[in-house]
């Protein structure tokens, strides 16, 4: 029976990375470590750990570090899209067979594909595994809510979504209209800016950055025990930082480990993979000023 | 000689419509009225102001009658771009004749085109008109820096930028050293003049950057001349401080697709300026829980009541 019970916060890791571009163990580690300790149901491995940038072998290397750092604590959930289905499947499998919780998968999107085409790409893959899949929804390479609902009725594993095509208010309130006796669970991702205003409209969950996980979990875990206020007035002060972040794959990279630099995860050295636009020295003063504000130096 | 004055907040305006999609202009009048009385510097008629689901008569009528409220108190922007030469150049010569101090206009996207074609646009449409001309540099209409400069070199009216394409940061910064560079050299482009959009959300980054000033939604105009006050005073920090409040509220503004008109207006309605909170259709229409959401956070920052 597939795994339904994945709820709540599951950041996705920063990946940590010398001055030569090679992956920093200890900071993959101690990341790990940092956000089981805030009691924090699971984590991710995507995207925004820019795995688009690794190799076939580093993959596989970064998901078993994860798995091993978890020691079971966090369920552990890895991208493994590809462009296409044979590949994709292999990736799936493999990360199966390492120790993954669960996939995330987009669809292939370097050539656009109708519905039909994106359903039987998403119903191969499922096959070839018995873990959940997340579907992800993500601009320029979109799942519509109705076809959302058509592939969670194709195929038991594909049960989650990641709705993140803005405005992402309107479209989970959409989906969750939808999904009827299809059985899909919907999370939120869009690095948490609308993180509950999502949870107000069904969303069972969300993955953001792993900078604030502990601020994240704090709020969530608030607004499920009813404390919805509380939990908005206490969100709303990170507005400004979760902005900043926001700018861009290659400016979030770079703004993410200068947080985790200052909040003492990562060592002083760290930085994203190329290519990934620096942005400029003023900005890290003005981060940093957001940082103090919130209290989250060295902690 | 082309004015090369304008700085600070210019808010783009709402339109108000009532519930049958028609024109207040009572309601109009007392946008630009508390404008004008909150402090702002200027103001637009843009996209914000779903310019581009009015017909060519309400545009004219809509125009005029913000002019004539504002009476020469504060510039008037007025965005006419069109997806042809010709109808940009005649839009842009009524709202010239209609009292418009300057224009704002993008690149026609409809079928993109090539850098020359754009810049030959901006040339024809700089010619055409006596007041200065706001290149509109926008996600899905971009005037890349390079670009921009090129632009400004053409004419003396295509004197001003607004950047929005994301991220605004670096490209602020971008297109303010290239305008530096050109100035060092000489060449008119050097004369280029920054300004900030994309709903404010990242204002004091980009002055910080060479920007000089900014064209945010009209919701809470009083907060932006406030803390741009503060900033021209030298209390950068306090001001800066003052307006990462607002960055949830904003957040909620920029919500694509037509929501936003309807954000806006739903705020404005709580702010007494207007009756209703009608956008024009296609425009996504938000749910309960988002008035709910909106009202939680106006009341948070004490924005429920008017202040004019």
């Amino acid at each position: 029976m597939v795994d339904r019970s994945m709820r709540g916060i599951f950041p996705v890791l920063a990946m940590p990375f010398d001055a030569d571009g090679n992956i920093v163990v200890e900071d993959l580690q101690r990341e790990v470590d940092w956000i089981a300790g805030h009691g924090i149901p699971g984590v991710a491995i995507a995207l925004g750990s820019e795995v688009y940038k690794l190799s076939d072998e580093e993959r596989a290397f970064v998901l078993k570090t994860v798995v091993e750092a978890a020691e079971g604590r966090l369920k552990v959930v890895m991208n493994t899209g590809h462009e296409g289905t044979g590949v994709s499947i292999d990736y799936a499998k493999s990360a199966q067979d390492l120790g993954a919780s669960a996939l995330m998968i987009r669809p292939p999107s370097f050539a656009q594909l109708s519905g039909s085409e994106v359903t039987k790409y998403f119903v191969a893959i499922a096959e070839a595994i018995d873990i959940p899949i997340f579907i992800q929804d993500v601009v320029g390479s979109q799942v519509p809510p109705p076809l959302a609902v058509q592939l969670a009725k194709a195929h038991e594993n594909l049960c989650y979504i990641k709705v993140e095509v803005a405005p992402s208010v309107p479209r989970f309130a959409d989906l969750v209209a939808r999904t009827g006796t299809s059985g899909l669970i919907p999370f939120g991702g869009s690095g948490g800016q609308f993180l509950l205003e999502e949870a107000r409209r069904g969303s069972q969950g969300s993955m953001p950055w792993a900078v604030i996980p502990d601020v994240y979990a704090r709020v969530w875990d608030d607004f499920q025990s009813g404390n919805e206020v509380d939990a908005e007035i206490q969100y709303r002060r990170y507005a400004a930082l979760n902005r900043t972040i926001a700018q861009g794959m290659g400016a979030a990279m770079w703004v993410n480990d200068w947080i985790l630099i200052r909040r003492g995860v990562f060592q002083e050295t760290s930085q994203p993979r190329q290519p990934a636009p620096r942005p400029d020295d003023q900005t890290r003063k003005e981060l940093d000023a957001m940082l103090e504000e919130l209290d989250l130096i060295g902690k | 000689m082309v004015d090369r004055t304008m700085n600070g907040i210019f808010p783009i305006l709402a339109t108000p419509f009532d519930d049958k999609g028609q024109i207040d202009f009572e309601d109009l009048e007392r946008e630009v009225e508390w404008m004008v009385g909150v402090g702002v510097n200027g103001v637009g008629i843009a996209v914000a102001s779903e310019i581009y689901k009015l017909t060519d008569p309400e545009r004219d009528e809509v125009l005029s009658s913000v002019v004539k409220q504002v009476n020469g108190r504060v510039p008037v922007v007025m965005n006419t771009g069109a997806m042809g030469t010709d109808v940009t150049v005649y839009y842009s010569r009524r709202a010239e004749e209609l009292g418009a101090n300057a224009l704002m206009i993008r690149p026609p996207s409809f079928i993109a085109m090539p850098a020359g074609e754009v810049i030959e646009f901006f040339a024809r449409v700089g010619a055409s008109v006596g007041i200065p001309i706001f290149q509109q540099d926008q996600a899905t209409a971009e005037v890349p820096p390079g670009m921009a400069i090129e632009i400004a070199r053409r004419h003396e009216n295509l004197c001003y930028i607004k950047v929005e394409t994301a991220p605004t940061v670096p490209r602020m910064a971008e297109t303010a050293a290239l305008r530096d560079a050109a100035a060092e050299s000489g060449d008119a482009a050097g004369d280029l003049i920054l300004f900030g959009g994309a709903g404010g959300t990242f204002l004091f980054e980009e002055l910080r950057r060479g920007s000089v000033g900014t064209m945010p939604g009209s919701v809470i105009p009083d907060v932006f001349v406030n803390v741009w006050e503060r900033w021209q005073d030298g209390d950068e920090d306090g001001a800066e401080a003052e307006f990462r409040r607002y960055g949830a509220l904003i957040r909620t503004l920029k919500q694509p697709q037509g929501l936003d008109n309807w954000i806006y207006k739903e705020i404005l309605v709580r702010r007494g300026i207007f009756k209703s909170a009608h956008a024009r259709h296609p425009a996504v229409k938000p749910d309960r829980f988002q008035i709910y959401e909106l009202e939680q956070m106006l009341d948070e920052l004490k924005l429920e009541e008017p202040e004019a």
